[in-house]
């Protein structure tokens, strides 16, 4: 009975200790949080690690994290413990790669223990960029109204737009430059043919030639870009043809000035100089050379009509030029100048898409108000 | 060797600076050096970075490692880029017209659904939510400046909702179908326009410390780097 007693006792007694190794068991000394995964929308080449230390810095200053691609040893980052999340993005060659990472804890002594964590990972190509719905979703009920739209104009139904000042100037500027006897500049920007601006500004150009032919004013039209000059030549001849004074039409009235940005300048300013023309449209996209062309054609007394999208730009021209179109005037200008059902109906969808921006706008505000991010999340991600 | 081209640099900038007072031959000489020099820069500039680097050297290297399908891209790429010498012959004009329409057509639709991300999307949500997340219609802002009336809190207060009506006035003020008559839009004009000047004026004055901070790194070049080494050459 009493070596019954003894053993009993004896177990009793070891039991916490068993239960405080059981313990060290279940939770080991080291640890952390470590997750691996593919980057989500690209083309497979990355694989997003995130780490988080288990352990205070006094006992693991520092974890190494080995990585191995598709099984062989790759490098070695070591992780400094500051308590806080590490991340890390691991570039692969090609979609479909293993990657594994081997998490090591470093002691106090400075040993290395471990592997702590493994975990592995394949890199995967995405079909679809999915940040981009929303922007998908827009563009698609934007190019659904666009060919709505102008089925209807081409239908015959009238569009209106609205009076734009500038616009209604082109008249009184070239019939003064007919006046005067002086030559009409037209600068396209500065930019390439697939810059908005340019391709605006190249529709504008249309139906300016065709009164410069009709009126049989000089006209000048200074490049920078050897592909806009290309285009810029065509449309000058058809519109001298469709004015009926392909007569008057020279090859050389569209030129290319120079292709760099301020020898541009200097050479328009200084051709403006010698040939004092009456009228100066500055249309499209423009750098720093703006005020440049603008002052010099404001010296030598001409109406300067002009029009950018680039908002550091506007304030010169606002300032130096006696009619502006401000940012979106200048998309509106070339449907206001030719009436085209193409181009009424795109102005028209834009119209309308703004009142959805708007109306998206203030939903989401209002929204937000009450703690809610539903618009943001499904229409303007 | 180093005044040599240091002088000849101010001496171009003084040619370049004399347009100020009127044209003249200095200038003119300026300028046409100036545009010859850009066009031979961008000759040059043209052949080594794109025929050489985007054309001979990759058709060369997926010749040598039998890359069909890469040599037969960039083959066809170079010869939709031959079609624009198509201008120097008038019978044959019209092909240049293709590359053209490639170029455009491909930039359009490639920008649309970036653009609207970045230009359109974007900006609203800027509109909504600061960088941090926080909606800039916060009620807590107005009721803190209530509470603690100071600049710092009134500023807080006012930024986010003064942000949102500007922004809603201006897309309102780019109506282009709507008649100037209409509500709405006689309502929105006045401060669009006033947020619109207030923004040009801003950028205006920004840009022009800038083109000022241009103007005084060449006199700096003229006055503290060409004339001490002009007077430490000359004087021995």
């Amino acid at each position: 009975m009493k070596k019954i007693t003894i053993i009993l006792l004896l177990i009793l007694l070891s039991a916490p200790f068993m239960a405080a190794q059981e313990t060290n068991e279940e939770t080991p000394f080291y640890a952390c949080d470590l997750s691996l995964y593919d980057s989500p929308n690209d083309e497979g080449v990355n694989v997003e690690l995130e780490f988080t230390p288990g352990n205070t810095a006094a006992e693991v200053p520092q974890y190494a994290i080995d990585l191995y691609i598709d099984g062989a040893f790759s490098n070695t980052i070591m992780v400094k413990n500051a308590g806080a999340l590490f991340l890390h993005t691991i570039p692969v060659d090609k979609s479909g790669t293993l990657v594994r990472a081997e998490v090591f804890a470093y002691d106090a002594q400075g040993q290395r223990q471990g592997p702590i964590v493994v975990k592995e990972a394949t890199s995967a190509a995405q079909w679809y960029f999915s940040d981009r719905l929303g922007a998908f979703i827009w563009s698609l009920a934007f190019i659904g109204l666009i060919m709505v739209l102008i089925r209807k104009a081409k239908r015959g139904q009238e569009i209106f737009i609205r009076r734009i000042a500038g616009l209604e100037a082109i008249d009184d500027a070239v019939g003064r430059a007919t006046e005067m006897g002086r030559p009409v500049y037209y600068i396209p920007g500065t930019s390439v043919i697939d810059d908005i601006a340019t391709l605006a500004s190249l529709n504008i150009l249309r139906p300016v030639a065709q009164q410069v032919a009709t009126y049989e004013t000089p006209f000048s039209v200074p490049i920078q870009d050897p592909v806009v000059l290309t285009v810029a030549q065509d449309v000058v001849k058809e519109a001298y043809m469709a004015a009926g004074r392909a007569d008057l039409h020279d090859e050389g009235m569209v030129y290319l000035a120079s292709v760099g940005q301020f020898a541009y300048a200097a050479a328009v300013n200084g051709a403006m100089v010698r040939e004092k023309p009456a009228t100066v449209f500055l249309l499209g996209m423009f750098w720093a050379e703006s005020l440049m062309l603008a002052e010099t054609a404001n010296t030598v007394g001409a109406i300067q009509i002009a029009g950018t999208d680039s908002t550091s730009q506007l304030p010169f021209f606002i300032a130096a030029c006696d009619y502006t179109l401000i940012g979106e005037e200048l998309y509106a200008a070339s449907a206001y100048l030719s009436r085209e059902p193409l181009l009424l109906g795109t102005l028209k969808a834009q119209d309308i898409i703004k009142g959805a921006v708007i109306i998206s706008l203030v939903l989401a505000i209002v929204l937000m108000l009450f703690g809610s991010d539903f618009i943001m999340r499904i229409f303007l991600q | 060797m180093m005044l040599f081209w240091y002088t000849i640099a101010v001496l171009l900038s003084l040619a370049i600076f004399s347009f100020l007072w009127k044209d003249n031959p200095l200038y003119k000489f300026a300028e046409h050096l100036f545009v010859g020099t850009m066009v031979g820069y961008q000759v040059v500039m043209v052949f080594s970075q794109i025929i050489m680097r985007k054309i001979v050297d990759p058709i060369t290297v997926a010749f040598d490692n039998s890359q069909i399908l890469t040599l037969i891209s960039l083959v066809f790429a170079t010869l939709i880029g031959l079609l624009f010498l198509a201008r120097f012959s008038r019978k044959a004009e019209w092909v240049s017209r293709y590359p053209i329409s490639i170029t455009v057509g491909f930039w359009s639709g490639y920008a649309i659904v970036a653009s609207f991300k970045t230009s359109v999307l974007t900006q609203i949500r800027g509109t909504v939510v600061d960088d941090l997340g926080q909606p800039l219609l916060n009620g807590h802002l107005i009721g803190d400046f209530f509470k603690n009336p100071s600049l710092k809190t009134l500023d807080l207060a006012t930024a986010g909702p003064l942000l949102v009506f500007g922004v809603i006035v201006v897309l309102v003020y780019f109506f282009f179908s709507v008649k100037h008559d209409h509500p709405i839009i006689k309502f929105a004009n006045k401060p669009a326009l006033f947020y619109l000047m207030i923004g040009f004026g801003a950028s205006f004055g920004y840009t022009f410390m800038g083109r000022i901070s241009l103007f005084i790194g060449r006199m700096n070049f003229i006055f503290n780097e060409w004339w001490p080494l002009f007077k430490q050459t000359i004087g021995g």
